[in-house]
Parts: structure tokens; C-alpha cells; sequence
């Protein structure tokens, strides 16, 4: 069975622990990148990170982009969305089936 | 209690009121522009002996924690009577078996959740729990213990533990301060019954609980008596209002009442509680002989606390100063 981790900032993320994910708050660039991928390779099928975090290291979500496991998705965190977790999903439907139907 | 041993610590208390946040050094904070500016402001008031071993903005909570310890080792050795500390400490020794019974019921470690400022040690609590020899430590505690442990074993559900706990500790509580006589810590206990008892039953009310876990939850004691809480059980926010309108804290129960009718939130009645408690102390600055300014002080310094960490929260997550500036609490001085 594979896993679900979420990483962001502890007021972020915190209130995932009720629905039995684990969670990691990390705080800077270098702990979420370290974070991401201990997780990757400790049998993490599905990694959630803030926006904010992920956008300190778009080098590392974009190296996970080509495995098919696991998966990153970005999720807003409690300060809004900065609509790269959107454009993600809007590129990745272009690219499946040759128009924005979203 | 004799009055008269306290002139050396309320003279030591005095002097350390006057090192309390002022509302300019609160209001400079709420304006820092981030968190490490915020944290530079404090650096330079009495917390400073707390940032020992700080590396990181995001580890502010060592240093309230560490100032929420400086201050419980400072007013025990100020205060001639240890009761009136004790009063006050009584909630981290109920946390603490809290985490206890947790920890051993799931097999879990949570050394990292025990708060050691409680009236006994909690290393002391740990080893009685282990070896099942409750000597050592306040037959209370074993009570509590003993009731929470086998509601659990009979029902599997960790918040009864909470829930029992809570319950014992009220009443702890209100023991401690019924022996002491002294009509200050009464009050403070009362009160403070009364608000947890509207607390609790407005949010019984929002998670739509039946009327046996009111009965189980409400706390007895306070100024308004338990049926009366039980009462507005299918009570609408305005009826309870009404019924509340004249008692003893009515003009912060209502206020409180009425911001949660708008927002739907307890946030701003958790203020309006704190800043009654704090009106309540505010006496205790004209007593020269007596516990009240001791007891005083240990609770200025923990709502000061808790505002500092609002605002460091608020801070972290840039917040604007005027969101902030609503959530501080009343001070002291």
C-alpha cells in the first residue's frame, strides 16, 4: 500500500493529521526539498504540498513530473492560491487531449 | 492564609509588573513587518532571557515556552504560599495526564507534549502511573486517572478522556480555591465555570450532541446553576441572551454571545472571557498584603503570553496589524 503525505507550513497543514495523512511541516526551501524526497523514496504514493512551498522548488516538482510515482499535487495553502497548482492541471488536460475543455 | 507573609513577595511582584508588555511595546510588535522583526522588538523586553537557544522564527513557541517556565519557577520562589501558584498550574497537571493516559492507552510517545510547569512534576505523575503506586501524588489525580481509565475501556472513545479529565479538573479546582478563603480565587474559578459552561453548550449545540453528553459535560460549581445551563439546551443564541442578561457576567457573556450570532466564530468570545478575567485581577493592584497580586501577575503574564503568540501566529501568516490588533487581549497594567 502506498502512502499520502502532505507538506507545508504547520498552520497549513496541520488539520490533515484529522483525516489520518501524514504530515510534515517544513519551514524552508532546503527542508521541503529534503522532505519531498525522503517521502518519494519511503513508498509515498501521493505527496500533497502547498503552492508556497513548491514554488521555493520548482526544480524538485518538476523532477517528480516524469515518475509516474509519486504523485505532487500542489494545493493552495491558508494564505489563497497562487494558481500554480491550476495551471498545472489546465497544461496537463492540454496535453491530453489537445484543447483546454476546463 | 496569613496576609501578612506575603509583603516581601507582593513587593517583588510590584516590581515585576512594571517589566509587563506596555500596550506602545504590543502595539510595535503587531506593526513589525514580519515575524524576525516582530521577534527583534520582543528581544529587547524582559523575554529576552528566553531566546537562548533560538535559530529559527519558527521556533517563537521555545521562547513563550520558555518564559512560561521562567515565570512558574520565579513566583514559586516568590510566593510564600505555594497554593497560590498551584492554582493557577493546576491545568498543565490535567493536560499532563492527559498526554499521560493517552500515551499509554495507544502506545504512543508524546514526551514532546508534557508542559513541566504543573503543581507536581509530571515525571513524578509518570513513574506513580507506571508502577500503580499513587502515594506520591495527589489522590485527586488517581481519582481522575482511575475514572478515565475505565471509562475507556468500557466505551473506546479517546475524547471521553478529555472529557473526564476537564470534568475532575473543575472541580479540583474549585476545591483549592474554596479552601483558601480568599474571595478572589472563588470568583476567578466561578467565573471562569460560568464561561466554560456557555462555551461548552454552544458548541454541544453546533454539533448537534444529545442531552446526555450536556449533562456529562456541563461543570456544576459555577455562579449559574448547572440546570440553568442544561436549560438552553434547545435554546436559540437570542434565548440564551435573555436568559444570561443578569448574571454576574453578563456584560461580556452577551457581547461575546452577539459577535458569535454575526460570526458564527468563539474567537471573539474567548477574548471578551479573557478581558473579563483580566478586569476581575485589575483589583488586585491596590492590595499591598495578601496572595491576589501574586496570583494576579502569574495570569497577566499568561494572557500576555497568549497575545504574543496570536500575534506571532498572525505574523507568520501575514495577517494584517488591524485583523491582529482586534485578537489582542486586555492587559494588565
Amino acid at each position: 500500500m502506498y502512502k499520502i503525505g502532505v507538506v507545508g507550513d504547520k498552520d497549513s497543514v496541520l488539520a490533515f493529521k484529522a483525516l489520518g495523512v501524514d504530515v510534515f511541516t517544513v519551514t524552508g526551501e532546503h527542508d521541503a526539498r529534503k522532505t519531498v524526497d525522503t517521502l518519494a523514496r519511503n513508498r509515498y504514493g501521493i505527496i500533497f504540498i502547498t503552492e508556497q512551498m513548491a514554488s521555493l522548488i520548482p526544480d524538485t516538482i518538476a523532477r517528480y513530473d516524469k515518475e509516474i510515482i509519486p504523485a505532487v499535487i500542489l494545493i493552495p495553502s491558508n494564505q489563497g492560491t497562487l494558481n500554480i497548482g491550476m495551471d498545472r492541471i489546465n497544461r496537463n488536460v492540454e496535453k491530453a487531449v489537445g484543447t483546454n475543455i476546463l | 492564609m496569613d496576609r501578612m507573609e506575603f509583603i516581601h513577595g507582593v513587593t517583588r511582584t510590584k516590581v515585576l509588573e512594571t517589566k509587563l508588555l506596555s500596550r506602545a511595546k504590543i502595539d510595535r510588535i503587531v506593526d513589525a513587518k514580519d515575524i524576525d522583526d516582530a521577534l527583534k522588538v520582543l528581544n529587547e523586553t524582559e523575554y529576552s532571557n528566553s531566546f537562548s537557544g533560538l535559530s529559527d522564527a519558527n521556533d517563537y513557541e521555545k521562547v513563550l515556552s520558555n518564559e512560561l517556565v521562567r515565570i512558574y519557577d520565579l513566583m514559586r520562589d516568590v510566593s510564600a504560599d505555594p497554593v497560590v501558584v498551584d492554582l493557577l498550574a493546576l491545568k498543565y497537571d490535567y493536560h499532563n495526564l492527559k498526554v499521560l493516559v493517552k500515551e499509554n492507552e495507544y502506545n504512543k510517545d508524546f514526551s514532546h507534549l508534557y508542559v513541566s510547569v504543573g503543581s507536581v512534576d509530571y515525571k513524578k505523575i509518570k513513574q506513580a502511573y507506571i508502577e500503580q503506586d499513587f502515594d506520591e501524588i495527589p489522590i485527586e489525580f488517581e481519582t481522575a486517572i482511575n475514572a478515565a481509565v475505565t471509562d475507556l475501556q468500557e466505551t473506546k472513545d479517546p475524547q471521553k478522556i478529555d472529557l473526564i479529565f476537564d470534568k475532575y479538573y473543575f472541580e479540583h479546582l474549585y476545591n483549592m480555591a474554596n479552601e483558601t478563603k480568599v474571595e478572589l480565587f472563588i470568583n476567578y474559578v466561578k467565573d471562569l465555570i460560568d464561561f466554560t459552561n456557555v462555551k461548552s453548550a454552544i458548541r454541544l449545540k453546533k454539533q448537534n450532541k444529545e442531552f446526555k453528553f450536556y449533562n456529562d459535560v456541563i461543570l456544576e460549581n459555577g455562579n449559574i446553576e448547572k440546570e440553568e445551563i442544561l436549560s438552553t439546551f434547545s435554546d436559540s443564541i437570542d434565548d440564551m441572551i435573555n436568559r444570561f442578561k443578569n448574571t454576574k457576567i453578563s456584560a461580556s457573556l452577551i457581547m461575546g454571545l452577539d459577535s458569535y450570532k454575526e460570526t458564527g466564530r468563539l474567537s471573539d468570545f474567548e477574548k471578551y472571557m479573557d478581558d473579563y478575567l483580566m478586569e476581575l485581577n485589575k483589583e488586585s493592584k491596590q492590595i499591598n498584603f495578601g496572595p491576589e497580586p501574586i496570583f494576579s501577575y502569574i495570569i497577566a503574564k499568561e494572557t500576555e503570553i497568549k497575545t504574543l503568540r496570536i500575534i506571532l501566529v498572525a505574523k507568520l501568516n501575514n495577517l494584517s496589524p488591524e485583523v491582529i490588533r482586534e485578537k489582542v487581549r486586555e492587559l494588565y497594567v
